[in-house]
């Protein structure tokens, strides 16, 4: 179970993250999801005990992390930025966290090199991208931590790859109760993947949920009329993200969607659809993704 | 599944041993490197040593040295090798905390921050220790079978033992500190030089400083405390040192030995140093267990660490500045270039390093430093120009003094060449005897004279030295003269003070050791000297007669006894002369007797007549000549009794002379004290080839009121002759007080 309590933190005068507070379960898949310098990888390197928080706390399984060795052991961070040691192969890699996870299994280790197709003997420096981040995927899961943080590490994997990391993190949470945090910026693969949501904004996470739960309550709503539409239409209608081509209004709306329909039925459409929203629509409504001009931007 | 969290010592311990393994792997390349470098500079020296067949044959070496366990200037190599590797290692053991993707592994492993620390500390420490012991046990192997085991040469050993350990802890943690404070591999490594050779630079700076402001102190000259202090805490010095002392011991016999002064192994220094090697540990422990990942690839640096840097530049800065006499000799400019260079520092930090890169973790408010760094420069300045807790008005009581030296500004021909303390080069590359000169005194009236005179400069404080050429005030011209004063006290100790720029009026007061018993007895006993070497026909000196152009030198081939009898008549008039007639003569000189050298010297005259004028070339000369006046009774009785007197007249044609300003305090002559006594015989003078003044009548007046020697503080004019259908000039003075209305 991993506990994040009112953290804040600051670089010099720049504050990175304001009163942050998400939980996650155990045997849990928690998507993070932000724009890009939101502060999702600062929350990681803080949760992961990298960064020490200027307010606040988290905690693992009631243990604070920072510094604290023991909740570490039994934490995996898998940053964007991969490092490994110099001239280093997967297997001395191995050897090098087996020494500091105790949980490590070489088994385990030798089972995945096997399943990725990855030699243990090559230098990881010589890897491709994404077979350097199957590699820190490899390291992560033989660790066999009960927190396994993932900083946008399915980006570069392909399909198939991304599809084997899928299963073997499933398996691993169904084995191991592990709870896991993902970042990334593909939310239809978290959509798949997650079983919980954080949407973080302005240095907060705005929106946490199941993912279940992302868009029960809000919906996009197509409406058309044949002739003028009425004035106060939307009048009491929580909603935004409002777009008018010809006859048709597109709008994403907030509440209960059979009231609002009953509502909009009283104006007598030509027509009226409910829509379910995906995760990015989810993400851009709540991020109020602004609208830009591109008209002759290559001109 | 997920298991409880609990503390297991097993794992722990199982986790720390792993990340020593893993540091002292890193580490090895280093330890392999030290041992070859310290080898070289260790082993092979000692046994190419004892190895020699010159020695080894005949076991001499044995007869020359009890041990030896480093040779010759090896422990100093040593000692800064081990400084500097330690150095490295810490930046390579610590180098992860440099890049944000190492920080991310080493600091979310399952491992505290001190663990992690100390297992690393340990194991790049192991790497260290292992050339020291390997390379010191070698040579202690190689002592006991060629020398024999002593205690001396165990004592040696352990003593050196504890050393290089210190050296090894004190560098490797003071760079540790230094890599956990800093943002980036280059900053680290620019933080840590500054703060190894900070200690170097500081005692640079206070050399210039405290004698910019202390009135009492020479450059170069540190209070014996400070100075003290200064080399104390430079490892680079007290250590390898230290170190140099105890390495070996050459036997009594042994004169072939290092000349260095043996240092007797200092405990309570090393003892102290062993705890400035804890401390530093505990501070990169402290600081490393701080340290905030977030810095890494950041300029910044922890507060404490950017104060020093700073504040070391700065000293730098400040150091160079001040060492230039124009801004050293002069309070106020001095104390406005340090709190220039301070702002200077400010504005390149903010411009730089602040609003250029960026960087959010600098915070621009961390400028407030300077106004600190200037407040401490300044503090520092006013203790000092207050006289530095009684530094400057200190005088030691006299019934313990055994003896003064004090620096002598009169003149030089009285002493005899063989007397000079030191010679220095001009810039014309000619050796001067002269500048260095110092006088010993010790009678009770004497020590209360010097005294007299000690308080009097104290008192009158530090003044900015005087620019134009004529001390028309003499009490109120400060000249470029470096009065030193040296007590040698009974109980051995010394007490020296170095007041730099004194009133015009101040040195002429000093002429009065003239008239000293101490001084004209030195100066009798050096003729009498000299008369018995006559004797002996040993005497250094050719003897020669000239009038004062030099112009038609003779030398005076007589028998010893005749010689004798003239340096005995040279020698009485000269105890007999006053002061006047020696510094502010009247009169114009009759001629000269030179007493020169005979070893060692090119003398022209004679042989290239048409090139050189009747000067000797100076180059190592031992020379005296004795300016002779109408006060000269003895002299002059004896020249006309030999039928010698003429050869003092001048008999030559001067068609042509030229004036020049005469500056004691000339920006040529920075270093000694050299210019207040005008003598024709040891300067050079470049009297440029117009010679301008060529009316008969003019020409003469000048010469008649031009004096070959001078004590020329009140200002005055050169006049360079020159003689009809000779190549070359002779320089003359004269006084500004009589100088006539056609040339002031």
């Amino acid at each position: 179970m991993i506990t994040v309590n009112n953290v804040r933190k600051d670089f010099g005068s720049f504050t990175a993250l304001k009163d942050v507070s998400c939980n996650v379960g155990n045997g849990s898949i928690y998507g993070l999801v932000g724009y890009n310098g939101s502060g999702k990888t600062t929350l990681l390197k803080i949760i992961s005990g990298v960064y020490e928080p200027d307010e606040g706390g988290v905690l693992i399984n009631g243990g604070m992390v920072f510094d604290n060795e023991t909740v570490k052991r039994r934490i995996f961070f898998v940053p964007d930025d991969l490092f490994f040691l110099p001239q280093a192969s997967l297997q001395r890699m191995a050897r090098f966290y087996t020494g500091y996870y105790p949980q490590f299994s070489m088994e385990t280790f030798h089972k995945l090199v096997e399943m990725f197709e990855l030699s243990p003997r090559k230098r990881i420096n010589g890897f491709s991208k994404g077979m350097q981040r199957q590699a820190a995927l490899i390291l992560a899961l033989s660790a066999r931590p009960d927190c396994l943080l993932l900083d946008e590490s399915f980006d570069g994997l392909d399909p198939v790859k991304r599809s084997l990391v899928r299963q073997v993190l499933t398996e691993l949470i169904v084995e191991r109760d592990t709870s896991v945090i993902i970042s990334s910026h593909n939310l239809r693969e978290l959509e798949d993947l997650c079983d919980h949501i954080g949407l973080m904004n302005q240095k907060h996470i705005v929106m946490e949920c199941g993912i279940g739960d992302v868009s029960a309550n809000r919906n996009k709503f197509r409406i058309a009329f044949q002739d003028e539409f009425p004035k106060n239409l939307l009048d009491g209608i929580p909603h935004r993200n409002e777009e008018r081509s010809g006859k048709i209004l597109t709008f994403v709306a907030t509440g209960d969607p059979d009231e609002i329909t009953a509502k909009l039925s009283t104006f007598h459409p030509a027509l009226l659809e409910i829509i379910p929203l995906s995760l990015e629509e989810v993400f851009l409504s709540e991020m109020e993704a602004k609208s830009y001009d591109f008209t002759d931007l290559f001109k | 599944m997920i298991l409880p969290i609990s503390s297991n010592k097993s794992e722990s311990a199982s986790v720390c041993r792993h990340s020593y393994w893993c540091a002292l792997k890193l580490n090895l390349p280093i330890g392999v490197m030290m041992t070859i470098l310290l080898s070289l500079c260790s082993v092979l020296p000692v046994i190419s040593y004892i190895t020699n067949p010159y020695f080894n044959g005949t076991d001499q070496y044995r007869s020359n040295y009890h041990y030896m366990l480093l040779r010759d200037f090896g422990p100093i190599i040593y000692g800064y090798m081990v400084l500097i590797i330690a150095c490295v290692a810490g930046i390579t053991t610590f180098a992860f905390l440099f890049k944000k993707n190492s920080t991310n592994l080493y600091f979310s492993l399952g491992i505290s921050r001190r663990k992690l620390f100390l297992t690393r500390y340990l194991a790049a420490l192991t790497m260290l220790l292992l050339p020291i012991i390997i390379t010191l046990s070698t040579n202690l192997i190689i002592n006991l079978l060629s020398f024999g085991s002593s205690l001396a040469l165990w004592k040696s050993f352990f003593s050196l033992l504890a050393l290089f350990v210190i050296s090894a802890v004190v560098g490797l943690s003071v760079s540790c500190a230094v890599c956990a404070a800093c943002g980036t591999i280059i900053g680290a490594a620019g933080m840590l030089t500054v703060v190894m050779i900070a200690p170097t630079i500081l005692k640079f700076c206070m050399s210039w400083f405290v004698p910019a402001f202390l009135w009492g102190n020479a450059p170069y000259h540190l209070p014996n405390t400070l100075e003290k202090l200064l080399t104390f805490i430079n490892p680079f010095h007290y250590l390898p040192y230290t170190a140099m002392g105890i390495a070996y011991l050459p036997t009594k016999e042994n004169d072939t030995a290092m000349s260095f002064d043996p240092i007797p192994f200092r405990v309570v220094g090393t003892i102290l140093w062993a705890g400035i090697a804890v401390a530093a540990f505990l501070l990169a422990f402290h600081v490393f267990s701080k340290r905030r990942a977030e810095i890494c690839g950041s300029i910044h640096c922890n507060r404490t660490l950017n104060f020093i840097a700073t504040f070391i530049t700065q000293a730098l800065g400040i150091g160079m500045l001040l060492s230039f006499p124009p801004v050293r000799e002069s309070v106020p400019l001095a104390l406005l270039l340090c709190v220039g260079i301070v702002a200077v520092i400010a504005v390149l930090d903010l411009i730089l390093l602040r609003f250029l890169s960026q960087d959010k973790t600098v915070r621009t408010s961390d400028v407030a430093v300077y106004p600190v760094q200037a407040g401490i420069y300044l503090a520092v300045a006013i203790l000092l120009l207050t006289g530095g807790f009684g530094y400057t008005n200190y005088l030691p009581p006299l019934d313990s003094v055994e003896n003064v030296t004090i620096s002598y500004p009169g003149a030089p021909e009285t002493f005899l060449a063989s007397q000079y303390n030191g010679y220095t080069t001009n810039d014309k590359g000619v050796v001067e005897h002269f500048c260095n000169t110092t006088v010993t005194l010790e009678t009770p009236d004497e020590l209360k004279l010097i005294q007299e005179l000690h308080r009097e400069i104290a008192k009158a404080g530090k003044h900015s030295i005087s620019n134009g050429q004529y001390a028309q005030q003499p009490e109120k011209y400060t000249v470029r003269f470096d009065f030193e004063v040296s007590y040698a006290m009974k109980d051995g100790t010394s007490l020296q003070r170095t007041f730099s720029g004194v009133p015009a009026s101040f040195l002429e007061k000093l002429l009065s050791i003239d008239e000293t018993d101490s001084f004209t007895r030195t100066q009798t006993d050096a003729y009498q000297t000299l008369i018995l070497q006559m004797k002996d026909e040993t005497a250094p000196y050719d003897i020669f007669l000239s009038d004062i152009y030099f112009s038609n030198p003779y030398e005076y081939n007589a028998s010893d006894a005749e010689k004798s009898a003239l340096i005995d008549a040279l020698s009485q008039d000269l105890a007999a002369q006053t002061v006047q007639d020696r510094y502010f003569s009247e009169e114009k000189a009759l001629g000269i007797v030179h007493l020169l050298g005979k070893d060692d010297f090119d003398y022209y005259y004679g042989t290239e007549p048409d090139e050189t004028l009747p000067h000797p070339n100076w180059d190592g000369k031992a020379q005296n000549r004795i300016f002779i006046t109408p006060a000269f009774t003895h002299t002059i009785a004896f020249l006309k009794e030999q039928g010698l007197y003429d050869r003092l007249s001048f008999h030559g044609e001067i068609d042509a002379v030229n004036i020049q300003d005469y500056n004691i305090n000339s920006d040529l002559y920075w270093g000694g004290n050299k210019r207040q006594y005008f003598s024709e015989n040891y300067h050079m003078y470049d009297a440029g080839s117009d010679f301008d003044i060529t009316n008969t009548e003019e020409i003469n007046t000048l010469l008649e009121i031009a004096r070959s020697t001078y004590f020329a503080t009140e200002g005055g004019k050169i006049l360079n002759v020159h003689i009809k259908d000779r190549e070359g000039f002779v320089t003359l003075f004269i006084p500004y007080q009589d100088l006539p209305g056609f040339v002031k």
